[in-house]
C-alpha cells in the first residue's frame, strides 16, 4: 500500500515542523517523526528509520534529504517543493529574526539563563530520538531480525566507542557500522539459512 | 567580497560533507582565511541554530545574515538547499540493491552507527554548558516529556527557557 497525501496538505504538515521545531535539528526529527509515523501515519517505524539512513549517505543537510524524500515518496515532485518550502519558510524566517535579535541581546542575563535551560531539554530530546532511531533494528521481532540480537548491541557500543573515546570521524564510524552490519547480515543467513 | 565566490564556499562546504554540523570546518578555513569572518561570528551563528526552529542546518543562514545581510543569507541558503537534491541519486541506487541481505545489514548497522554517535555528540553538547543539579532536573523533566510523546516540542523547549530563567 503505497500511501499519497496532497502537496497541500503536505505543504501545511511542512509548515507546522517548520514553525514548531524550537531546538534545532533535534527537535524537527522528533517532529518529522511524530508527524509522519505516529501522528499521520504515513511511514512505518522501519520505513522511516531506512528513509533516515540513506539521508546520512547523502551530501548535506540530513533533514532537507529526509524532506525531499519524504515529499517525493508522498507526492511526487510537488511533494518535495511542499515540503522544503514548508519546512523553509517558517524556520529560516525565525533564524533570521533571532540571529538580529539575539545579536542585540546576547549579552543580557536573561538571554544566558534561558540557553543554558534549553540545552538539557535538548540533550534529552535527541537521546530519545536516538532511542527511536535504533529501537526497530534492536527490538524487532526474531522473524525480522537481520543478524541475532546481541551482535546489535554489540555494534552499538562498538560505534559510541570509536566516537566517544577515539574521535573517529562519524562518516567514517557510519561506513564501518554499515560493512559490519552487512557482514553480520550476511553471515547470519550463511549460518541459519534465514531470508 | 565577491558574491559568486560566497555563494560557491557554501555550495562547496555542503557537497563535500553531511549533516548540519559537516560543512562547519569547511566554512571555517575558507571564510577566516578570507578575512570574510570572524570566530565570534561561528559562535553565534552555531548558538542560534541550537535553538531556532528547522534543521541544525540552519545556523549557516545565521551565518550568511551576520556576515553578509539578507543577501548572504540568501546564497547561503541555496548554497546548502541544492547538494542535499543528491539523495534521490542515493536512494535510486539503494532501491537497486535494497533487497538483498547484506544492504538491509548495511542500513540496520547505519543506524546503529548514528543513534551511538548521536549520543555521544548529545552528551558533549551537555558537558560543555558545564553540568550541574539544576541542568540534569531540567535533562529529567524534558526526558519525562518526550517519552510521554503527548507533548510538543514547542513546549517542551519553552519550559525549559523558563526553568533556565527561574534557576540560572
Amino acid at each position: 500500500m503505497a500511501a499519497r497525501v496532497s502537496a497541500f496538505t503536505l505543504f501545511t504538515l511542512w509548515l507546522r515542523i517548520g514553525a514548531q521545531s524550537f531546538g534545532g535539528g533535534v527537535a524537527t526529527q522528533f517532529l518529522i517523526q511524530k508527524t509522519f509515523v505516529q501522528q499521520r501515519a504515513v511511514l512505518t517505524d522501519e520505513e522511516f528509520t531506512r528513509l533516515f539512513a540513506i539521508c546520512q549517505i547523502a551530501p548535506g543537510v540530513n533533514l532537507f534529504a529526509l524532506a525531499i524524500l519524504i515529499g517525493n515518496k508522498l507526492a511526487g515532485f510537488a511533494g518535495i517543493l511542499a515540503a522544503l518550502a514548508g519546512m523553509l519558510l517558517p524556520s529560516v524566517s525565525i533564524t533570521l529574526l533571532m540571529t538580529a535579535g539575539y545579536a542585540q541581546f546576547k549579552d543580557s542575563s536573561i538571554m544566558q539563563a534561558a540557553v543554558r535551560g534549553i540545552t538539557p531539554a535538548v540533550t534529552a530530546l535527541g537521546v530519545v530520538m536516538c532511542w527511536k532511531l535504533v529501537r526497530p533494528v534492536l527490538l524487532a521481532p526474531a522473524s525480522h531480525r537481520r543478524f541475532p540480537q546481541v551482535l546489535g548491541f554489540g555494534l552499538m557500543a562498538l560505534c559510541l566507542t570509536l566516537v566517544a573515546a577515539f574521535n573517529v570521524p562519524t562518516f567514517a564510524v557510519y561506513l564501518i557500522a554499515g560493512g559490519l552490519g552487512a557482514l553480520a547480515a550476511s553471515l547470519t543467513v550463511l549460518r541459519f539459512g534465514k531470508e | 567580497m565577491d558574491w559568486l565566490t560566497y555563494f560557491l564556499l557554501f555550495l562547496k562546504a555542503a557537497l563535500l560533507s553531511t549533516g548540519g554540523f559537516g560543512p562547519l570546518p569547511i566554512l571555517h578555513d575558507d571564510f577566516i582565511a578570507r578575512g570574510w569572518a570572524t570566530e565570534r561570528q561561528f559562535t553565534e551563528a552555531l548558538g542560534v541554530g541550537q535553538i531556532s526552529p528547522g534543521p541544525n542546518g540552519l545556523w549557516v543562514v545565521s551565518f550568511g545574515f551576520l556576515t553578509g545581510g539578507l543577501p548572504g543569507a540568501l546564497l547561503a541558503l541555496l548554497g546548502i538547499l541544492l547538494p542535499p537534491f543528491a539523495v534521490l541519486l542515493v536512494q535510486r541506487a539503494y532501491q537497486r540493491v535494497g533487497h538483498l541481505t547484506a544492504t538491509q545489514g548495511f542500513t540496520d548497522g547505519m543506524a546503529l552507527a548514528i543513534g551511538g554517535a548521536g549520543l555521544v555528540i548529545f552528551a558533549r553538547l551537555f558537558v560543555v554548558e558545564g553540568i550541574d543539579l539544576r541542568g540534569l532536573i531540567i535533562f529529567a523533566g524534558a526526558f519525562g516529556l518526550a517519552l510521554l510523546n503527548r507533548v510538543p516540542v514547542v513546549l517542551v523547549i519553552g519550559l525549559a527557557a523558563i526553568a533556565g530563567i527561574l534557576l540560572y
